[in-house]
């Protein structure tokens, strides 16, 4: 009797459980040793003074996930900057931030740092895209962004 | 005294008249004519049979022994689903996620378009969070999240638009 009940069970959720998740994540696709690592996302306006910037940073890689958002350096960005909170356990995501210090950096700023894991055998490759930079009048600028590997460390 | 008779197979004599024989081949040799009628009530009559005997078997004992684990199995399933993708329809129907906070793609983009260039990024923020700053946010229009005043939570709602995943699918 006991038999039947978990073989019932185990059956329909064999069934149910590989399609319940249409939007599969990244990190639920590869297979291989969970890292985790951080990279910082530096913006460079040379001479002119960062007051907001927006960038996007991802990764084409299977099996990575971004796990968390943190701040930049200060004055300037030390909060971690607006993103969509549905970014994170996926491979994309948007940054965005203002200067309300009235201490604005320039030149090489670090804005913020991405943290992640992955399960692939090669190590992540993230691309970033700098959407807008502007200056303290929100006036945009000229501005070039880089992303920089900080650390990683398997689980 | 008087001569027994004998009775045994083995004897030649035990055969009957050949007339006999004869008669009784035509009296029983003659087979028997089944109507048409009769014929097809017969084969109905068993198909029906072994209908029921099938849909006896569907409610045998052996089947009935599965029903409550099957209801079992259906409720275990309706819990895995409900566990892995209730969270994310609640998400996807506008609640904010943890640590969000924020009202995504709840109002239509240019609602959010303060500087006017025709798309929403942290610049509309940046330029609402100066213009509270500095005593410049009087415009109704600028209270975009319909409260009674416009503040800081007026400028979180315009950056967080800005960084919406859904807002940059479409766009």
């Amino acid at each position: 009797m006991k038999r039947r009940y978990v073989l019932a069970i185990l059956a329909a959720a064999a069934v149910v459980e590989p399609g319940c998740d249409s939007g599969t994540r990244p990190e639920q696709v590869a297979s291989g040793p969970l890292r985790f690592g951080a990279m910082d996302v530096i913006v460079d306006t040379g001479a002119a003074p960062l007051g907001a910037y927006q960038l996007t940073v991802a990764s084409e890689t299977d099996g990575v996930a971004i796990v968390g958002i943190e701040g930049g350096d200060a004055p300037a960005f030390p909060e971690p900057p607006y993103f969509d909170p549905q970014a994170i356990g996926r491979n994309r995501v948007i940054l965005a931030a203002f200067d309300s210090s009235g201490a604005p950096a320039h030149g090489r700023v670090r804005v913020a740092s991405v943290h992640y894991s992955e399960r692939s055998d090669s190590p992540a490759q993230f691309q970033a895209a700098l959407q807008v930079a502007a200056d303290t009048t929100g006036t945009p600028i000229p501005a070039t962004i880089s992303i920089e590997r900080v650390n990683a460390h398997e689980d | 005294m008087k001569k027994p008779i004998d009775r045994t197979d083995e004897d030649a004599d035990l055969q009957l008249p050949r007339e006999l024989v004869a008669d009784l081949r035509a009296l029983y040799a003659r087979a028997a004519a089944v109507p048409p009628a009769v014929d097809e009530a017969i084969v109905a009559a068993a198909r029906d049979r072994a209908r029921d005997r099938r849909v006896a078997w569907i409610f045998s004992r052996r089947m009935v022994r599965w029903i409550a684990p099957a209801a079992a199995a259906g409720v275990a399933a309706a819990a895995v689903l409900l566990l892995s993708v209730g969270p994310r329809l609640v998400r996807e129907a506008g609640a904010p996620a943890s640590g969000g906070g924020g009202m995504f793609a709840a109002r239509p983009g240019d609602a959010y378009d303060i500087n006017g260039d025709g798309h929403v990024d942290i610049l509309d923020a940046y330029r609402l969070s100066r213009a509270i700053r500095r005593g410049e946010a009087a415009d109704p229009r600028l209270n975009v999240n319909g409260d009674e005043a416009i503040d800081d939570a007026d400028v979180r709602v315009v950056a967080l638009a800005a960084v919406s995943l859904k807002g940059a699918d479409r766009s």
